[in-house]
């Protein structure tokens, strides 16, 4: 875990508020595993207050990139930071994805902004398992939500969009497109990111069938070390800290009796 | 000989510490989360999470919102509990040349009681912090600190099961904050710390709902400072026993605001989750201000705030 001034070396905005933020920090970048996110600080003083906390979206050569959407003040605020300018970085944080050292074939169930963590998952999965089928399903509410499409096509994943309005893609949430393909081949490791609802529907589908999943969980967080105790979801055995036991989780660790 | 340069030494009570910088409760962990980053040594003294006899799960989420130069938290208090305190989290810290001081809540006196005790006997132990402030829980203590008879009944019972100094943490939302602090004094507390967070409440106007799951909580950060720096003066201006200043600590020049008001050492709390190394960069910051000062020790600079 690094605490370090990165330097802005790329910002791109890729439509529908969404940024790709290129950092250069070589230490950060070479113990980041997909899944970990790092915590941000968007600007030197003291309104927003806390770092925000982002999944790492891709990993290499010394660099971090990170994909976001502006929500808020915190975001807003990040987007408009200029190449050469440096943004506080602390990370890489968190418990990120297992994969096995070899993968027949993964379902990769994006939501939304949850498609951030799922770039770096696919580039380590074709890395260990070179033949691996990977699939992302990744659906939004209109076609321009859907971003860094060719970066995933670039690592030979098959791509499976829907879109609620019907404007890419088929019409409709993603966990019916993912519902669909698992009745004809129940053999995948499912790996998700995205809204709550979609991934409790996808629990529920994933238990159905006894297939792996793993979720990755977005929370507010004050620190991302695991200090604020603010993170808290609740899990079979009682809260668990997002930044510090996740933010992935085995989806059957967690509890969705009350939908949080 | 080279020049050893200003020596930041500050005492509260007996308890001498290498400098006026500790980490606030709730905000630092148990030690081990911040070494990546901190040097622990390096630091005034360690307060820890606030402990309670049986480990606690907290509040429901979400507990945190954050709000213009602030943040509202409603954790509940969630601890591992005494017993995995004193197996798991002490020994860690017992190998750092640093103060450990620790935050101790309960429901009753003789909670209060039991904690000292336990913590004056486990070794290693610098100092019991009594919670008697915390706003987010009906059991957080808050009761005893609104009132100075409870306040004065409640250390004086614990003072004769601790044999390490009594601090007591006391809630800024009263009327006289002197009188809770002279009760505090008379039950034999061996400093005073200003103090917990305010009790607040945020709202999601959309949902028409409260952002914490507590509905309320409590704000600190640097919006709360300069409201923490009066108290401070007045509680330094009237006690005996040392103030310790807490509330939206950032940076060296916040942390002088308090030590000029009369505090003889700081909190860093909330600025913890902003930039883990506030501490140690505080620590730095007094030592280089000490020198441009022209002064060589703490004492110079404690409570000499110019009224003229």
């Amino acid at each position: 875990m690094f605490s370090v001034e990165a330097k802005i070396v790329g910002r791109t905005h890729c439509g529908a508020g969404f940024y790709l933020l290129e950092l250069e920090a070589p230490d950060v970048s070479s113990r980041a595993a997909p899944g970990q996110f790092v915590m941000v600080r968007v600007g030197d003083d003291y309104d927003p207050l806390l770092r925000r906390p982002l999944s790492i979206h891709d990993a290499g050569g010394g660099i971090i990139r990170l994909l976001y959407r502006v929500v808020g003040k915190g975001t807003g605020r990040l987007s408009r930071r200029g190449e050469g300018e440096r943004v506080g970085l602390l990370g890489p944080l968190g418990k990120g994805f297992e994969t096995p050292p070899s993968l027949e074939s993964a379902a990769l169930v994006a939501g939304g902004r949850g498609i951030a963590p799922m770039l770096f998952l696919a580039r380590r999965i074709r890395r260990q398992s070179p033949s691996a089928r990977l699939i992302l399903f990744y659906g939004v509410r209109t076609g321009e939500e859907l971003v860094r499409l060719e970066a995933f096509e670039n690592l030979s994943v098959e791509i499976r969009t829907a879109t609620e309005d019907g404007t890419m893609g088929t019409k409709g949430l993603v966990t019916q497109l993912v519902r669909d393909r698992l009745f004809s081949d129940a053999k995948f490791q499912i790996y998700a990111c995205g809204p709550m609802p979609m991934l409790k529907a996808l629990g529920s589908l994933a238990h159905e069938h006894s297939i792996p999943a793993q979720v990755s969980l977005e929370a507010h967080m004050s620190c991302g070390l695991g200090v604020c105790l603010g993170c808290v979801v609740k899990s079979k055995d009682g809260y668990a800290h997002v930044c510090r036991d996740g933010p992935v989780f085995p989806l059957d660790v967690l509890d969705w009796e009350d939908g949080k | 000989m080279t020049n050893p340069g200003p020596v930041l030494e500050t005492r509260i009570g007996d308890l001498v510490l290498k400098n006026p910088v500790m980490t606030a409760s709730g905000t630092f962990g148990y030690g081990a989360e911040f070494a990546p980053y901190v040097d622990l040594n390096d630091l005034g003294a360690v307060v820890v999470k606030g402990i309670s006899l049986e480990p606690r799960q907290g509040n429901p989420p979400p507990r945190t919102a954050e709000t213009p130069c602030g943040m509202v938290n409603a954790i509940g208090l969630e601890n591992v509990g005494l017993e995995r305190f004193l197996a798991d989290k002490l020994p860690y810290l017992r190998q750092f040349d640093v103060p450990v001081v620790v935050n101790v809540l309960g429901r009753r006196v003789d909670d209060y009681v039991r904690l000292a005790g336990a913590l004056s006997e486990a070794g290693g132990v610098s100092a019991v912090e009594l919670n008697v402030s915390c706003p987010n829980v009906t059991s957080g203590g808050q009761a005893f600190g609104l009132d100075p008879e409870a306040v004065q009944t409640l250390v004086a019972a614990v003072r004769p099961a601790a044999s390490i100094p009594i601090w007591v943490k006391l809630t800024p939302l009263v009327t006289d904050i002197v009188r809770i602090g002279r009760a505090a004094q008379e039950g034999g507390a061996d400093a005073v710390c200003v103090g917990n967070t305010f009790p607040a409440l945020v709202i999601d106007v959309h949902r028409r709902k409260p952002k914490l799951g507590n509905v309320v909580g409590g704000l600190s950060g640097p919006a709360i400072r300069p409201i923490m720096v009066r108290l401070c003066r007045l509680l330094a201006c009237s006690l005996d026993v040392p103030v310790i200043g807490i509330g939206g600590v950032m940076c060296v020049e916040d942390a002088l605001e308090y030590l000029l008001a009369g505090a003889r050492a700081v909190q860093v709390g909330t600025a913890n989750f902003v930039e883990p190394r506030t501490t140690v960069s505080i620590v730095e910051g007094l030592r280089k201000y000490l020198g441009e000062q022209g002064v060589t020790r703490m004492d110079e600079i404690i409570g000499k705030l110019r009224l003229e």
